[in-house]
């Protein structure tokens, strides 16, 4: 009896401990808590703002300097100026046999990669990335030890008569260097993005490996390669430093754009300025065509 | 890919001529229930949807036999219950062959006629369906 009394009592006594916790947490501490929390988060919100704002205006401030400082009438004489205008000339056709050249042979390869494994593919796939870790100064030279007069290919090259070093081939070879890597890790990881049962599929249809390549993984893929294509078009737009080492800064033939701003800084700022602006102009209009361009692709598969 | 593109792709592939095509794929589409979407993008239609269209295609290259490995676990249960029905009579209809692969008893006694019992890789036991299907059953 006494006992049975004693736990119904415990019982109570623990039940209404209970309650008291419970009041506790919802009157006192549950909003000490809440407080905080809220402060902080907004805290946290204040912090990102403040960051993301910062790195926008520290990448907006030199776009709009550049704007701001150029006169705009001088623009307009500029792109009369016959050295601009070989500058851009060369520079687009240089860029785009550059791209051609990358997709057409980083195509397979970025494939190959993604899907195939061989003797010796972690060499190869390190190799195709060293370009974007090389400074372009040291590409350059290095490019001009292989392909130079004296190089180490460029030596036979030349008791056959061609001579690659200071030409446009140079300044094309030297863009191809530089900007593959671009394309090819893009490429790369597309190609491993798409589902292999798709392939798979295909394949059991009856779709030979060409049909099932091009009709089913490359629509999939187009996406992340027409985006990687035009990131290696834009790096071979601004492509400096190797350049001017491997292939020289003749008007005209191996002068491209940022060689002639280069050029043009140590004379007339104003050039400079003008040759900027529509490198500038170029960038922004390759950033929205990519945008276009992929969401068109996306909405077509 | 368009739904209809999918369906053709396998005839498109054996490089039939396009009328052909068109024809067969419009029957194997009406069969399935899939006319009217025949245009809607793969991305866009359902899991029922996508797995008629996966039976369509691969129906509709005449295949001597046909291999479907779970092809209900990608739907929740209550589309599995409508499409193991509709399995079952497109199946029957076609009259290929089938080997299912599954790990749902109700696909065994539902779709098949002779059961094979899979057990760390080898066959524990081949009968009747039914058989089959209440031998985990009577074990217990």
């Amino acid at each position: 009896m006494s006992g049975d009394s004693k736990t119904a009592e415990d019982g109570s006594f623990r039940e209404s401990s209970l309650a008291d916790l419970i009041n506790k947490e919802r009157h006192g501490t549950g909003r000490a808590i809440y407080l905080p929390f809220r402060n902080r988060d907004i805290a946290l919100k204040a912090g990102l703002g403040l960051l993301l704002s910062l790195a926008m205006a520290f990448i907006a401030l030199p776009v709009l300097a550049l704007f701001l400082r150029s006169p705009l009438p001088s623009i307009a004489e500029a792109l009369h100026d016959p050295v601009v205008l070989d500058a851009l000339r060369l520079s687009l056709m240089t860029s785009g046999i550059t791209t051609l050249i990358v997709v057409i042979m980083g195509t397979p390869i970025a494939y190959v990669s993604a899907r195939f494994s061989y003797p010796g593919k972690e060499l190869a796939d390190s190799l195709i990335d060293l370009p974007v870790i090389m400074p372009p100064a040291v590409a350059g030279i290095a490019l001009l030890m292989a392909f130079g007069r004296m190089g180490l290919a460029g030596h036979y090259l030349s008791s056959f008569g061609i001579s690659i070093a200071f030409t446009t081939l140079a300044v094309i070879l030297a863009q191809v260097f530089v900007s593959s890597p671009f394309y090819i890790r893009q490429a790369r990881t597309s190609f491993e993005d798409v589902d292999i049962a798709m392939e798979n599929a295909a394949r059991t249809l009856g779709a030979s490996r060409a049909r099932t390549f091009f009709y089913v993984i490359l629509p999939i893929a187009m996406n992340g390669l027409l985006s990687g294509a035009i990131m290696a078009f834009a790096r071979s737009l601004g492509e400096f430093g190797a350049t001017i080492m491997f292939a020289g800064n003749f008007q005209g033939r191996t002068q491209t754009m940022p060689l002639a701003i280069y050029t043009a800084m140590q004379g007339d700022l104003d050039v400079a300025l003008c040759i900027s602006i529509i490198l500038v102009a170029f960038s922004f209009a390759v950033i929205v065509l990519v945008k276009v361009l992929t969401r068109r692709v996306y909405k077509r598969c | 890919m368009s739904v209809y593109d999918n369906v053709a792709f396998g005839l498109r592939a054996r490089k039939m001529p396009a009328e052909d095509i068109d024809r067969r794929v419009e029957k194997h589409l009406k069969e399935a229930g899939l006319w009217e979407i025949r245009r809607a993008k793969a991305a866009d239609v359902s899991g029922g949807q996508k797995q008629r269209v996966a039976l369509a295609r691969a129906l509709i290259i005449e295949p001597k036999l046909l291999l479907l490995d779970e092809p209900l676990s990608a739907l929740d249960v209550r589309r599995q219950v409508a499409m193991r029905a509709e399995l079952r009579e497109t199946i029957r209809a076609c009259g290929v062959p089938c080997i299912i692969v599954t790990h749902d008893l109700r696909d065994v006694v539902s779709l098949g006629d002779n059961a094979c019992l899979l057990e760390r890789g080898r066959v524990a036991m081949r009968g009747r369906a039914e058989d089959v299907a209440s031998w985990g059953a009577g074990q217990e």
